[in-house]
């Protein structure tokens, strides 16, 4: 087959207009293109294409979405590489995966002594747009938030990190919308089992609406040993909640590092509430 | 070689998700797998050299739709081509060394899968002298590979390649 008959590929076309292509291969081409419409329909085709592409999915949105990726992907790696580590380290050591309740108290005192104390009623006032009040009487700015609800007869009690929570709790889940657009929510237990609670289903990180809302199920505790934490992971931008799940299973093999929080990329933001189960 | 993602993006973005969406037939997928391609390709950037990426880009690109397809060849919604279906669920003989870092390969010049070499061939239509060109194999290596693959792939799924 001649190279005039040969049949010209999309990614030399891709390369034709990136203006990649070799001298001797762009000016066969050339040649070829003045006197092929069908090659010249195909390159109008691809230069419209690429404003399509660019109008659809801008630059600066997907500069995040793969500054992310990238993250959590060298976040994985990271993890994964000191695991094989610790393995070549101690071969016949048994690997630890559950937090002791040692470490568990002093997280909770050192990380958590500002978390707020909401009741019920003083959610609205927050989701309104008002302060978030502290036990100690400091007021901070609100952002997104988590709160956990223990449903007690008729009533509520609000549980935070530090909590004890006991197997068959029914707890009510709220999140407080403020600041980024999309939210996922979910736990993990102390024998590792994540349980997805904001959303149920699907593969993307939910919008948030403003204001406080009650997710529609009431989530049952069951007889996991030691902890269950909640994290409410928040961003501004879409986000895929498997590789957000990867990350934290892979963090709670890490007991040492359980109670930094999850090492996401600063575009992202996280609240977490550890009870201790009994 | 640093790569700044913003100006990449804008200038390979578009044929990179033309790709992706050529292989997978879904719009958010294709745009997954298209941003899986820029993290691949940053992931190891330093190892870039100063040449047009392009030819690279598109190969890592194939390599992420293939992957996918594969993993999600046991799910009843998934809807691709009998024949990239085939290619991408065709078990190489060196899977030993496939199993390690396929970027590695990529970007080390060493040998390329076989999967996407029959992409190449087979359903972009390059010839066997241009998928040499774009891999770095020799030409009979190119044909020595495929001609395995023919067989094993009509042998095992009835998929004429």
């Amino acid at each position: 087959m001649t190279d005039n008959h040969k049949q010209v590929t999309d990614l030399l076309l891709e390369q034709y207009v990136l203006g990649e292509l070799p001298r001797n291969e762009k000016e066969k081409l050339d040649v070829r293109i003045q006197t092929d419409s069908d090659l010249q329909s195909r390159i109008t085709r691809l230069r419209e294409s690429n404003t399509s592409i660019l109008d659809t999915y801008s630059p600066e949105e997907e500069f995040v979405r793969i500054k992310q990726k990238l993250h959590i992907a060298n976040v994985k790696e990271n993890i994964e590489q000191e695991a094989r580590q610790k393995a070549r380290i101690a071969p016949f050591g048994r690997r630890r995966t559950l937090v002791p309740a040692a470490v568990l108290s002093l997280v909770i005192v050192v990380m958590f002594s500002v978390m707020p104390f909401m009741t019920e009623q003083s959610l609205q006032e927050v989701a309104d747009g008002g302060p978030v009040q502290t036990d100690d009487g400091i007021q901070i700015k609100g952002d997104a938030r988590l709160f956990i609800f223990l449903k007690k007869g008729n009533g509520t009690k609000e549980l935070r990190t530090g909590d004890v929570a006991h197997e068959g709790d029914l707890l009510q889940l709220k999140y407080l919308g403020r600041g980024d657009e999309y939210g996922y929510i979910f736990s993990l237990d102390g024998r590792g089992a994540l349980t997805r609670h904001y959303p149920e289903k699907g593969g993307k990180a939910r919008i948030l609406e403003p204001g406080v809302h009650a997710l529609p199920h009431s989530y049952e505790l069951d007889d996991a040993p030691e902890f269950e934490t909640f994290y409410f992971v928040s961003s501004n931008q879409p986000f895929e909640l498997d590789a957000i799940s990867d990350l934290a299973r892979q963090h709670m093999q890490q007991s040492d590092k359980t109670e930094k929080g999850l090492a996401l990329d600063k575009s992202f933001h996280q609240k977490m509430v550890i009870l201790k189960k009994q | 070689m640093a790569i700044d993602i913003k100006a990449y993006y804008e200038k390979y973005g578009p044929m990179v998700l033309r790709r992706c969406r050529f292989m997978l037939k879904d719009e958010e997928r294709a745009r997954d797998a298209m941003q899986d391609t820029f993290v691949k390709l940053l992931k190891k950037e330093h190892e870039l050299k100063d040449q047009y990426p392009s030819s690279l880009l598109y190969r890592i690109a194939t390599n992420t739709c293939l992957n996918i397809i594969r993993s999600r060849s046991r799910r009843p919604e998934t809807q691709v081509d009998a024949q990239i279906l085939a290619i991408a669920n065709y078990e190489e003989p060196e899977s030993s060394w496939l199993a390690k870092d396929i970027l590695a390969r990529l970007f080390g010049g060493e040998k390329e899968s076989t999967r996407t070499i029959a992409v190449l061939h087979y359903l972009d239509g390059m010839t066997l002298e241009e998928v040499s060109k774009h891999t770095g194999l020799s030409v009979s290596g190119v044909r020595k590979r495929l001609r395995n693959l023919r067989k094993h792939v009509h042998e095992l799924e009835g998929v004429s390649l």
